[in-house]
């Protein structure tokens, strides 16, 4: 194995010997979605997060190690070290955040972690059933409320500022980005005009890639992964939205092509527990229906506007911006509409 | 210096204007002069049109078409995107042809110097622009003119120097002994052409302790082609290690490829307990108790080996 990466294992404190036989190597290569260092030319490539992971393995042959290996200019893993490193040192989240540490080579920065062994959430969601996947969601998400409200005392420079945040303002430059791209107007308008009804909002620093492969279930806990985007959203209810409509892509049998919006209204199980985590988490942030249905329509402005800034092809990402007109047409016929946050519903 | 160097046209008649038919079918027979245990009745044989299902979506034609764009001016990552190649599915088709991910094996390699690569891969120089980022200077090298002119064109774009660009037969590489540090065979089409004749080919070339990158494997993810990869590839690791042998490598290290060769998003070494701790963290129950057995091979549709002299 390269000298370079052999010395960042072992600054990382991995018993690896500078002398092992290469067929002695314990590593395994996993989620390699880009090269290190970068190759040139990256302008339009939309595999935004470059770099492999590597699983480390003892002497015996059990995992022992997880690490994340990123090009010198990822700015996102010593984000997601410092957060971890804060979050998990605090007593309220040591058993929720798992601890890392970081190591810089000539060429890649490496990030390393305990191994948690354990049961990523999306590769049981489909065994629970309506009432265990309702307990289960909503478990996550306090879980992630438990975490910002941590993180809001010992990360207060996170915070963009310190007035609430204004949605309509806010994700103004991205309707524009959508109107340039041929979104419609009547489309954008609509949108518009319900996040300027939802006014400002208090802030809340989200998780911001809360799905369930992000949460691994152990035996007696909970542990929340991938702190890498953490904080860059704080706009309230944004994380819910997310674990819903990924859980919801996951859980729906047969699987849908529908818009998440559209699965989101239908009058099915799925549709009702959707409805009530939205709800419950709302009612959780202290948010009135007005602002619940506005972080509802800026989470998918929001996201159809990063998917599609990635340069994603377009059989990818129209699904994304077909989902707007689907919302702007369930706002106007009141399908989607502040009385959905309400608890008489 | 960025040239083409035609020096050396395929030995094989019609060289890069052969048919796609006419390639299964000599694909085949050479797999059959190569691999004689696939012609033993007893064994399961492949059939030409499940080797055509093995080569990857970047058939000659499409090549053409990118290198027209790129002669006519365009970038080639936008002349790459502009091909109907995208997986709707998961969005990915086009990273898969242009991700660098692809050359991440390198860092599992040690050699003793990083100096000079061949890269034997041919397609679109991905391989290339990867080992570039590692190597002092690096030669590519098709039989195609498409090809070579297309990752001329490349590196010019991206102002990558230090790559030479060659037209030559593998079976006659302008290259003196003891040449390069590294040389990459990374894809499913040379492999199967001609492997022992790439292997030997190349041993010569190597300096002591330099290294031979060799993937074998289906280019297909998922449906046919994956599975006929498992089954003709699987069980090739042992045939494919005595080859490199035979060929006069000394230390070979295996690598099992998920979920194909042209996606190498996963690398496990190729032994019980890596690839029983890959499949325990990936929780596929079928994986963990087959990546215990001696048929942990069938999990997998692709390989890499590296192979030192």
């Amino acid at each position: 194995m390269k000298s370079e990466l052999v010395t960042a294992l072992m600054s990382a404190g991995m018993p690896f010997e500078p002398t092992e036989r290469p067929d002695q190597h314990r590593v395994v290569i996993v989620a390699s979605r880009g090269a290190i260092p970068p190759p040139v030319s990256l302008p339009g490539d939309f595999v935004w997060n470059r770099g492999f992971n590597l699983l480390v393995l003892d002497k015996g042959g059990s995992p022992s190690h997880y690490c994340k290996c990123r090009p010198l200019d990822d700015h996102l893993l010593p984000h997601e070290t410092r957060v971890r490193q804060v979050l998990s040192h605090d007593p309220r989240l040591s058993s929720l955040v798992p601890y890392a540490c970081q190591t810089e080579t000539r060429r890649f920065r490496l990030q390393a972690s305990g191994y948690i062994s354990g049961t990523p959430l999306n590769t049981m969601l489909r065994t629970l059933r309506p009432a265990e996947l309702l307990s289960t969601l909503s478990q996550v998400l306090k879980a992630a409320e438990k975490v910002s409200r941590v993180a809001a005392d010992l990360l207060p420079d996170l915070f963009h500022n310190d007035r609430p945040a204004d949605l309509a303002r806010d994700v103004d430059p991205a309707l524009a980005y959508l109107g340039r791209r041929g979104v419609a107007s009547v489309i954008i308008t609509t949108l518009r005009n319900t996040l300027l009804a939802a006014g400002a909002l208090p802030r809340r620093l989200q998780h911001g890639d809360l799905w369930p492969g992000n949460v691994v279930v152990t035996k007696r806990r909970w542990w929340i992964l991938d702190f890498e985007l953490f904080g860059q959203i704080q706009v309230p209810l944004y994380d819910a939205c997310h674990l819903l409509r990924t859980s919801s892509d996951i859980v729906a049998t047969p699987p849908s092509n529908d818009v998440w919006v559209n699965r989101l209204v239908q009058r099915n199980p799925l549709g009702s527990l959707s409805r009530q985590l939205l709800r419950d988490a709302a009612a959780s942030d202290g948010l009135s229906p007005e602002q619940a249905l506005g972080a509802m329509v800026y989470y998918v402005v929001d996201f159809a506007t990063r998917i599609h800034r990635r340069a994603v092809p377009a059989a990818f990402s129209r699904p994304f911006l077909s989902e707007l007109g689907h919302l702007a047409h369930a706002l106007e016929a009141e399908q989607v509409s502040p009385v959905m946050f309400t608890s008489s519903t | 210096m960025r040239t083409i160097l035609h020096l050396i046209e395929t030995s094989a008649p019609g060289g890069a204007e052969k048919s796609s038919a006419a390639l299964s079918a000599s694909l085949f027979s050479a797999l059959l002069r190569d691999f004689p245990f696939l012609s033993d009745s007893s064994k399961p044989i492949l059939e030409a049109p499940i080797i055509q299902k093995l080569l990857p979506e970047l058939s000659p034609n499409i090549v053409a078409s990118v290198n027209h764009l790129v002669r006519r001016g365009m970038h080639w990552r936008d002349a790459l995107e502009a091909q109907p190649l995208c997986d709707t599915s998961t969005g990915d088709a086009v990273a898969r042809i242009v991700d660098g991910a692809r050359g991440n094996w390198i860092w599992l390699m040690e050699v003793p110097r990083w100096d000079v690569a061949l890269d034997l891969s041919g397609g679109l120089g991905t391989m290339t622009s990867v080992l570039r980022q590692h190597f002092t200077r690096v030669h590519y090298v098709a039989t195609s003119i498409d090809e070579c002119e297309f990752v001329e064109k490349r590196c010019s774009q991206d102002r990558l120097d230090r790559v030479s660009v060659v037209r030559a037969a593998v079976n006659s590489l302008p290259y003196k002994r003891d040449a390069f540090d590294c040389i990459s065979v990374d894809g499913p089409i040379d492999p199967i052409r001609q492997p022992l004749t790439i292997l030997r080919a190349c041993r010569p070339l190597l300096r002591s302790g330099g290294c031979l990158q060799f993937a074998t494997g289906a280019a297909a993810r998922r449906g046919l082609g994956a599975s006929s990869g498992r089954m003709a590839y699987g069980f090739g690791v042992i045939r494919v290690t005595s080859a490199l042998r035979r060929a006069g490598f000394r230390a070979i290290i295996s690598y099992y490829v998920a979920p194909s060769v042209t996606e190498p998003r996963n690398m496990i070494p190729a032994d019980r307990r890596s690839a029983y701790a890959y499949e325990t963290m990936t929780k596929s129950r079928v994986g963990a108790l087959l990546a215990k057995s001696p048929l942990r091979y069938l999990l997998y549709s692709a390989q890499v080996h590296l192979a030192y002299v």
